[in-house]
């Protein structure tokens, strides 16, 4: 196939665009309008690709899958395993199985001021969650792992709340967390923490 | 309205819509401003 | 022309779309009430959530696709000046979907299809819900086919000329909505269908949602663009005036449709099952289609300051007041503009990637669409009902102080329901609960919010009344005398002679679309085909 010919025509269509374009009259005023909108647009968009790219301001994106129909059987999300832990390189890692209607561990501790990395799962329906007045919130898509790093700036007990549709329960599907101040906070007692994240 | 200044007004830039639209879009710019710094990154 | 035939078919739609909104008014209200838990008699979630779906399947799908349809079809017929083509069709399409309708309608109001207007898996409803959606969807493509056909005779028997923009923008819509429409589709045939009638065990969640976001934002648009082509084509001309640009509302029309489709992400933002490249990507594309509706807006504000200035208006704002306030479609555009303003706004906040988990499925999302769907949106669906009534019935308005009022309530119940709305997501209230329950203090705070969108609600509904009742006496009051109002479509201050044919015709952004889709969903979707996952079984609720 020849590039050439293809390359010419193109460059001809998009001269003669251009030249349809510039024969439009657009009023002076609502040209300056266009341009102001563009600015403005690439304002948002400019401080929003930035804090992505170079602070980590992104939502929750881990594509990682699970099977939620045998939870149980999953070593990283057993019982005894879910909860807060922290590794042997100091990170906090919480693990919360979400199903109908509450959310497990029921209460759970964390301090303020710190670096934290949820991972929720599902055991049966689509959930969301999120922690009022704060950034913690992902929606639980069963057959996934909603991995979310967040950190919580002022101490307090907050509800965790269901945001999705589950049921006819969905009204009381919620739990409770305690954020403690940084100094106060002791960490659960060191058990063998298995499987999961691979912190970044 | 004689067809004079009815042609003026027909030629003549939409001042008054400018001026209205860059109201408002000054005052979102402002607003997202203050959600995204004075609400939202403070959230954590 | 003889229109009689039209007049029914565009009449039988609107019928339909607008007894599905009055039906859906009363459960609204009903909903906010029990939502406060001010009557502590009404709390059942079972009635709460059926009432729930079935108000958002008839505002969302209902009134909505039915509206569309029978104001397209007479757009189509006035502004080309032809019959609608092949009515048997137009009629089989109308009765499919309003089939469709009635097989959604039993399972939603006997509690056996509490899924909600977005129905996602795993949760299932009975399999008729599903298939009556399906209906109700071909319905809606035989309408498009019909839009794509007259337009495409008309270009062949008018070499040349310009389309005219109401038949552009209708038509603009349908290859729209047939692009959009497709994501649903595939969810409902290929998943939801096998599964609810036991055909498949299980389906993936995550690719559930990908695909119901494919048309979940561009389902919006399919919505406003009548709105906006009420907008350029009556506005002007009601107002005393001209449109501004023929060629801008053009342009404007086509940016909107081919970047309202591939940005379907922001409604997954906080979902696990895509990486944050395509949710950036998406995002992008999200405040791109902000920039069609920032010209608009310029573009109406511009025509309505020629009409005020022609009307005697003088100074920067003096135009504002020597505008025809009493006119229903220019009140409507100017309360339209103002829950634009708004709404428009809090969509932008929603488009802020990592910004959306401060209100995601918080109250502040049914606040939004609230505002921008049932305000901005919908008011235009009444000005556009109070102008073409009278030419469809061939009979004067009932009353048009009583519109002025209805207007005006609409839009003060409207500004009174939204606002804490609002308020409550940004304070933590989730979305899609039937009742405050959480043993916790900050729930205290959201009590005066709730108390307030009881009273929204309450005007809205004495709104919705009105609007109904002043259609239905004006199509049973007898006949007095001959009554040959005719439609008239705005002209541009600069007459348009020729257009380039990409401002003419949709081959080519069709293929543009084509191209923006496939990088924007195509490895998100086959991502699911070749990830080991495991499917779900369907759950009831």
């Amino acid at each position: 196939m020849q590039i050439e010919p293809i390359k010419q025509k193109y460059a001809l269509l998009i001269r003669d665009v251009c030249k349809q374009l510039q024969a439009i009259h657009i009023d002076q005023l609502e040209r300056k309008w266009i341009t102001i909108s563009i600015l403005v647009i690439g304002l948002f968009v400019g401080i929003i690709v930035i804090d992505a790219f170079f602070h980590g301001v992104n939502p929750p994106s881990k594509v990682e899958t699970i099977d939620s129909a045998s939870l149980h059987l999953n070593e990283e999300f057993a019982e005894d395993n879910l909860g807060v832990q922290v590794d042997d390189k100091g990170n906090i890692i919480i693990r919360m199985v979400a199903g109908r209607y509450s959310f497990f561990p029921k209460h759970i501790a964390i301090p303020a001021e710190t670096k934290l990395t949820f991972r929720w799962v599902s055991m049966d329906v689509l959930h969301g969650v999120h922690i009022p007045m704060t950034n913690m919130s992902t929606m639980i898509v069963p057959g996934y792992v909603a991995e979310i790093t967040t950190t919580f700036p002022k101490p307090g007990e907050y509800p965790v709340l269901c945001n999705e549709y589950c049921g006819l329960g969905h009204n009381h599907m919620w739990s409770n967390i305690s954020v403690i101040a940084k100094e106060d906070w002791n960490a659960p007692a060191k058990s063998p923490v298995k499987g999961g994240s691979n912190n970044e | 309205m004689n067809e004079e200044d009815r042609k003026r007004i027909l030629e003549s830039p939409p001042v008054g819509a400018f001026a209205l639209m860059s109201v408002v879009i000054g005052g979102m710019v402002v607003a997202w401003l203050f959600l995204y710094y004075g609400v939202f990154l403070p959230r954590g | 022309m003889n229109d009689a035939a039209e007049r029914k078919l565009a009449l039988s739609h609107l019928w339909v779309a607008f007894i599905a909104f009055i039906l859906a008014c009363f459960m609204g209200e009903y909903q906010v009430l029990e939502r406060s838990g001010l009557i502590s008699a009404l709390d059942s979630p079972s009635v709460y959530f059926a009432s729930v779906s079935t108000h958002g399947v008839l505002m969302a799908f209902v009134l909505t696709f039915f509206f569309i349809m029978g104001f397209g079809y007479y757009i189509a017929t006035t502004s080309l000046k032809q019959p609608v083509w092949n009515k048997p069709l137009a009629w089989g399409g109308f009765w499919l979907a309003l089939v469709g309708v009635v097989m959604v309608a039993i399972p939603l109001l006997t509690g056996k299809a509490s899924v909600l207007y977005t129905f996602y898996p795993p949760m299932v409803a009975h399999a008729a819900f599903y298939i009556g959606a399906t209906l109700l969807v071909i319905g809606s493509w035989v309408w498009c086919a019909i839009m794509l056909v007259m337009f495409v005779q008309w270009k062949k028997e008018n070499p040349g000329k310009p389309v005219p923009l109401a038949m552009f923008a209708t038509a603009m819509n349908a290859l729209l909505w047939l692009w959009t429409s497709a994501g649903v589709a595939l969810e409902v045939l290929f998943q939801l269908i096998p599964l609810s009638l036991g055909w498949m065990d299980t389906v993936d969640p995550g690719l559930s949602r990908t695909l119901f976001a494919w048309t979940l934002h561009p389902i919006v648009y399919f919505w406003l663009i009548p709105a906006y082509t009420a907008f350029y084509v009556f506005v002007p001309k009601q107002a005393g005036g001209f449109l501004f640009s023929d060629e801008l509302a053009r342009l404007a029309f086509i940016v909107l449709a081919v970047f309202a489709l591939p940005i379907g992400f922001h409604h997954l933002y906080m979902d696990p099952e895509q990486a944050k490249g395509w949710k950036l990507l998406h995002g992008i594309g999200t405040f791109v289609v902000a920039l069609p509706t920032l010209v608009t807006g310029f573009t109406v504000i511009a025509s309505l300051e020629i009409a005020g200035r022609l009307r005697g208006g003088k100074g920067l704002f003096g135009w504002i007041g020597t505008l025809p306030w009493t006119n229903s479609m220019v009140l409507s555009v100017i309360l339209s503009l103002l829950m634009l303003i708004f709404g428009g706004f809090g969509g932008i906040v929603n488009a802020s990637y990592a910004m959306n988990a401060m209100i995601h499925n918080t109250a502040w999302v049914p606040g939004h669409f609230h505002l921008i769907f049932a305000g901005t949106t919908v008011i235009m669906y009444f000005a556009i009902a109070y102008y073409l009534w009278p030419m469809l019935v061939k009979k004067p308005l009932f009353s048009s102080s009583m519109a002025l009022v209805q207007l005006w309530t609409w839009f003060i119940g409207m500004s009174i329901l939204t606002t804490p709305w609002h308020v409550l997501g940004l304070l933590g209230q989730p979305r899609r609960i039937s009742s405050v329950v959480y043993n916790n203090l900050l729930t205290l705070s959201w009590k005066p919010y709730e108390l307030m969108m009881i009273l929204g609600g309450l005007i809205l509904l004495g709104s919705a009344c009105l609007f109904i009742y002043n259609l239905a006496k004006t199509q049973l009051n007898p006949a007095s005398e001959v009554f040959d109002q005719q439609i008239e479509f705005a002209e541009p201050i600069h007459a348009v002679e020729s257009l380039p044919e990409w401002l003419n015709d949709f081959k080519i952004w069709n293929k543009v679309i084509a191209v923006l889709m496939a990088i924007s969903f195509g490895y998100p979707i086959l991502q699911f085909f070749f990830m080991n996952t495991s499917g779900s079984s369907p759950w009831g609720f």
